[in-house]
């Protein structure tokens, strides 16, 4: 791996980083580049698929608001070789999206160059909304205050729960190519980025980026103490969270005003079926089976099997949620979806010994096995 | 109603090559066990999505039995390997969120295993009469 820390030459961080990712497009490395870009509304920032380096102005890799999950779009992007190389930006709990995807062969990874940036949290797209309608600068807020690590949210406003019990605030380039890094960097004055050997090479020799090897331990120092006081929280948020959900009463409460829309799973970048069972007729039923189990319960709740929608996807895709906490994002009615699948998941998690969005070449779990194993587990000691 | 003695209902899921054959033979072999079993044939238990054991149980069945070959007679090879970790999967997301797990087993009874079967499916009636009703079957809001 190769560091390097650069004096600004521009006027900004984001300045710098234009320039840096225009020499990028322009040159053969990329084909183009996938960046999040400030919306013409002004008040979000959403993933734009760039051709043109004139229209890198107004992007910002580190915008706190992520209206959508990166690695969805880059699964549409690369689900089939897109015959040239993509680079996508993308923030550490995309990253780790991708390398799922990519073991479920939804992505081609060979057509990807993927930048990850540092993570000092995100605010639901409504609040970014609303900080920036009122004249507030979030992104230029949150990188000042990432040089000394205590990143803290605007007073109007929290970041989003999963942000807060989030343990990968940033990467290291084992799953990516490249990282900038802006945990301990002082933005105003300086750009920290780390690549593999290869690409360093690449980027020095096409004068795109010089790696001078100086590091930043200051960086390491700070991304290891938000993650052990993340990973607390963590154990202390699902802790509390798990003991609510315990029962099927407490199952009962926490999906009371479900509506079955299905935002969360639309939004999820780990359901990626294209045929989902729950969009197809299979549990579109008759009006007499309906009216047969109303009987034999003496009602039943429409529309029907809310609880299995939920259990269902849980045992879809918690071996590889990533807890990015886009179904939080999108519930109209504030359903904590991401506690519950984080609470779940850890323990499936930890039954498989399977870290999700850690490594590319550990097999998904539902795509492997081995002759002698969870017997305990699966209820079959002794049998 | 009180005084009638509480027969579980269970849902098997059997594969076609041995449990369901299995089945068949404790039938044809006239091996006696309790009828509140209803057969669901498969081709392979690792063909068996978890969404059918839920809708079961949420639906009210006493019990779910998914039954397959014995390790190394798959008849795909490994589908029930692959089924035993799903069911494993399962039964870590019922014990978190305090479902009964006994309520799902996974077995391995061969085609010759007749005797086997009969005996595992009163031993199933057995547990699932001490362990009662499933409360999810008065449950309307699910």
């Amino acid at each position: 791996m190769k560091t390097t820390v650069i004096d600004l030459s521009c006027d900004s961080f984001n300045g710098e980083i234009e320039a840096f990712l225009t020499r990028l497009l322009e040159s053969d490395l990329v084909g183009s580049l996938l960046v999040p870009k400030q919306t013409t509304g002004g008040d979000n920032y959403v993933h734009a698929l760039i051709k043109n380096p004139a229209l890198l102005a107004d992007t910002d890799i580190g915008a706190p608001v992520m209206p959508v999950q990166a690695a969805r779009i880059i699964s549409n992007l690369t689900f089939r070789d897109p015959g040239e190389k993509i680079g996508v930006v993308v923030r550490p709990c995309e990253a780790r999206a991708l390398v799922e995807l990519t073991k479920f062969k939804q992505i081609t990874r060979d057509s990807l160059l993927i930048i990850a940036v540092d993570c000092l949290g995100t605010y639901e797209p409504k609040d970014f909304s609303a900080l920036c309608k009122a004249g507030k600068t979030p992104a230029l807020d949150l990188r000042k205050q990432a040089a000394t690590g205590a990143c803290s949210p605007d007073d109007a406003a929290p970041f989003r729960s999963s942000c807060e019990i989030c343990e990968y605030p940033a990467l290291d380039t084992s799953v990516v190519d490249l990282v900038v890094g802006l945990w301990g960097v002082d933005t105003e004055k300086q750009l920290y980025v780390e690549a593999g050997d290869d690409l360093a090479a690449a980027l020095s020799e096409k004068s795109i980026l010089e790696f001078n090897d100086q590091e930043n331990t200051k960086r390491q120092e700070i991304i290891a103490s938000v993650k052990a006081d993340r990973t607390k929280s963590c154990e202390q948020v699902l802790g509390d969270f798990s003991s609510k959900v315990n029962s099927i009463k407490g199952i009962q409460e926490l999906l009371s005003t479900c509506m079955r829309c299905h935002n969360c799973m639309i939004n999820c970048p780990i359901c990626y079926c294209r045929e989902c069972v729950f969009r197809s007729p299979t549990f579109e039923h008759t009006p007499d089976q309906y009216l047969g189990w109303a009987k034999d319960k003496g009602a039943i709740r429409m529309p029907a099997n809310t609880v299995m929608f939920h259990l269902t996807r849980l045992n879809h895709m918690v071996i590889s949620c990533i807890g990015c906490g886009m179904c939080d994002t999108a519930c109209p009615n504030d359903i904590p979806v991401m506690s519950l699948f984080r609470t779940v998941g850890r323990n499936a998690q930890k039954m498989m010994e399977y870290v999700p969005g850690h490594s590319y070449d550990e097999p998904a779990p539902a795509t492997t096995f081995q002759d002698t194993e969870l017997v305990t587990e699966a209820g079959m000691s002794g049998h | 109603m009180s005084d009638t003695k509480f027969e579980p209902r269970i849902v098997g899921f059997l594969c076609h090559w041995c449990t369901y054959t299995g089945a068949d033979l404790a039938g044809t072999t006239r091996q006696q066990y309790p009828a509140g079993i209803r057969i669901i044939h498969l081709m392979c238990s690792g063909a068996i999505d978890v969404v059918y054991v839920l809708k079961s149980l949420l639906d009210g069945a006493d019990g779910v039995l998914i039954g397959g070959c014995h390790p190394g007679d798959c008849h795909y090879q490994t589908g029930n390997l692959k089924a035993r970790r799903r069911i494993a999967l399962l039964r870590s997301v019922m014990e978190t969120l305090g479902l009964d797990q006994e309520r799902v087993w996974l077995r391995w009874i061969s085609a010759s295993e007749g005797r086997l079967f009969a005996e595992t499916i009163r031993e199933y009636d057995g547990a699932l009469q001490s362990q009662g009703k499933n409360p999810l079957a008065d449950e309307w809001d699910l």
